[in-house]
């Protein structure tokens, strides 16, 4: 299968800046201090046409930078980025188009959106920057945008703050959808939604999906949204993926503890959360992970191996990869 | 064991003046808490819940002011209070604890400090007396090694850390009732559960009354026994957790339900409730569900009354749905 997006070891780190206290300290010449955080450590990732691939973690796991890095709006530091095959060049510097065919739609639709410009500017001016449409066809262009996503011809010359949560998602959707991406970055693009706006708001996702044959990189910490529109689910933890495969398979045949450990723990209606915790102690900080098994401080069957040696991500069946000693210690890779 | 609910609200309507005339956001509430019992209140954004909650503690601010009923809080009407006579009772009786930790905690003061604060502004106790209190709270909410984060500023927590500071402080004076608002919404799935699990052990062992104001079934479910679901400023929906979230008897209940993405078979379209929420300063006439309620019919333009359907179960619906069908 052709991929769409290939992420070939891809790396991101963050340095702290220097505060004032170590900018006097350098100036005489002591040892610059600042800290380096690798949000995104040697991630490979694909999704094939059409295909969604959920992103899931806690907050700090590096799923936003990944994504960002997808779109094009965060340069790697390491790695490659292809798309349709082809290596995506740093976008944040060209202007010429070459990344439209990836967009991106936020969390917080109303700090997406520029509550000065006009529903109907917002999301022509991209196709007329970039010669999709003419400045004379913008408005029809931009109409036959907004109506793919439920909204009529009275939104064009509406104001931002005119609208609701729900249907200021579907501007940001519509305005994502004008330049005929193939793939859509996701980022919590449900989340500050009430659940029955964001069961609409999923339906669409859905819905256009199977118009378009969109790909979607679906980033939410929410499982059961994940569970609902993912055809792969990849786990992410302190930069890394810890396991990811079918979502069906991962979900009902989780592997990594750390995976178990989040299922555990997600209130549902039917299940009672159990007394015990799932999980021991809190994520660590990133500036400074554990050694070995980033998980290993609180993994419930770490063992001295895990402490000292980083595991790599090993097939466990043909669909689903893990990341974990103890997990693929005896079992052969099944040839896949 | 006394049997009176320790929080009683009767007939409350909270309503704040706008241009376009006064919005209701809390409207002829009625809901009664008993002793050692955790409720949820359910509801969508702009539902009313969390100045339902805030009314409960005294805190809705001018313009907003309760237009009618009574807020009666172990036998007394506190509606009447004065804010001296608030000020007794708010952190000591009935405390609070709200969504987001990083604003409810002062940012220039060290956690032990503002907890001393809290304790001897109620009660006539030495520094180190209250340290013990302190630290018995915070191994409560799971906080080890307390000695150590008495001295730390609250840029030095975690989130989840912080929101557990915030609920310890709230256990200082052993209040009767804790309302919280939203207090897991902010955090990561993993400490949410922690949260809960905390909170759901404590009112056991303490018999605190709690009110968990939340959007998500999901927490609902883990922690509350009774569970009342708002829409538009109105409760239209009340009883046992278990029974509610089997067999829902409002449209609106059911829709939610219906809404949530494990509830649905992956891939498949999501059930969802058409249309958006009402604005509060234009309800429709009738019952407000109405608009986007599948079974709406003639009848629905005559505003509904809550009806009790079984002795712990009453909905505000014209024709309730035959729960369990």
């Amino acid at each position: 299968m052709e991929h769409v997006i290939e992420l070939r070891s891809v790396e991101r780190s963050f340095v702290t800046e220097p505060d004032f206290a170590d900018r006097v300290a350098s100036m005489f010449g002591a040892k610059s201090n600042a800290k380096t955080l690798r949000a995104v450590d040697g991630i490979d990732l694909t999704i094939g046409p059409s295909e969604v691939v959920g992103l899931v973690g806690e907050s700090g796991c590096g799923k936003s930078t990944l994504g960002r890095i997808v779109a094009g709006i965060l340069p790697q530091d390491k790695g490659d980025v292809l798309f349709n095959g082809r290596m995506l060049a740093d976008k944040t510097k060209l202007k010429d188009g070459s990344g439209l065919g990836i967009q991106m739609i936020f969390q917080n639709p109303a700090s997406a959106l520029d509550p000065r410009q006009k529903i109907g500017d917002a999301i022509a001016e991209a196709p007329v920057a970039h010669g999709l449409t003419q400045r004379s066809g913008a408005r029809k262009f931009a109409l036959s945008a907004l109506q793919r996503v439920g909204l009529g011809e009275d939104a064009l010359d509406r104001f931002p703050h005119e609208f609701s949560g729900g249907q200021r998602q579907r501007i940001c959707i519509a305005r994502a959808l004008a330049v005929d991406p193939r793939v859509v970055v996701c980022d919590e693009a449900v989340a500050s939604l009430d659940v029955s706006i964001q069961a609409q708001i999923i339906n669409l996702f859905l819905d256009l999906k199977q118009e378009l044959n969109l790909s979607y990189l679906f980033i939410s910490h929410d499982i059961s949204v994940i569970e609902h529109v993912a055809d792969r689910v990849a786990v992410m933890y302190l930069g890394q993926i810890v396991e990811i495969g079918a979502t069906r398979e991962l979900l009902e045949n989780p592997q990594h503890p750390y995976t178990k450990a989040l299922l555990a723990e997600v209130p549902t209606l039917d299940k009672n959360l159990s007394e015990e915790h799932a999980l021991k102690g809190e994520l660590p900080s990133p500036l400074n992970p554990p050694s070995g098994c980033r998980f290993h401080t609180r993994c419930p069957v770490a063992t001295a191996t895990c402490r000292l040696e980083r595991p790599a991500l090993e097939h466990w069946k043909c669909d689903h990869q893990v990341r974990c000693h103890v997990v693929t210690a005896g079992k052969q890779n099944s040839g896949c | 064991m006394r049997n009176d609910p320790l929080l009683s609200i009767k007939g409350l309507r909270v309503e704040f003046p706008t241009q376009d005339g006064p919005l209701v956001a809390v409207n002829n509430v009625d809901l009664d808490v008993a002793r050692g019992e955790v409720l949820g209140i359910v509801g969508e954004s702009g539902s009313g819940k969390t100045v339902l909650g805030l009314s409960a503690m005294g805190l809705i601010d001018r313009p907003g002011r309760l237009t009618a009923g009574q807020v009666v809080f172990d036998g007394q009407d506190v509606t009447k209070y004065s804010e001296s006579g608030w000020r007794n009772i708010r952190g000591n009786r009935i405390a609070m604890i709200f969504q987001d930790p990083t604003t409810s905690l002062n940012p220039v003061q060290q956690i032990g400090a503002q907890m001393i604060e809290a304790l001897q502004s109620h009660r006539d106790i030495s520094r180190d007396n209250a340290r013990q209190i302190i630290r018995n709270a915070m191994v409560r909410v799971g906080i080890n090694s307390p000695d150590e984060r008495l001295n730390a500023y609250p840029h030095q927590f975690s989130g989840g850390m912080r929101q557990r500071v915030v609920i310890a402080i709230a256990l200082l004076n052993e209040p009767d009732l804790i309302i919280a608002d939203e207090p897991t919404t902010a955090l990561d799935v993993t400490i949410q559960a922690q949260i809960l699990r905390d909170m759901r052990r404590l009112s056991r062992d303490t018999r605190t009354s709690l009110v968990w104001v939340t959007h998500d079934l999901g927490v609902v479910a883990q922690i509350a026994q009774r569970v009342a679901v708002m829409y538009a400023g109105r409760i239209v929906e009340n009883g046992p957790t278990e029974k509610i979230l089997k067999s829902p008897c409002h449209p609106y209940t059911e829709g939610l339900i219906a809404s949530m993405p494990a509830n649905a078979l992956p891939g498949e379209r999501l059930h969802s409730i058409p249309g958006g929420l009402p604005q509060l300063s234009k309800l429709p006439a009738g019952c407000s569900f109405a608009p986007r309620c599948n079974y709406a019919a003639s009848a629905c333009n005559m505003s509904p009354k809550l009806i009790q359907i079984s002795s712990d179960h009453a909905v505000r619906c014209v024709s309730p749905l035959d729960g369990g069908s």
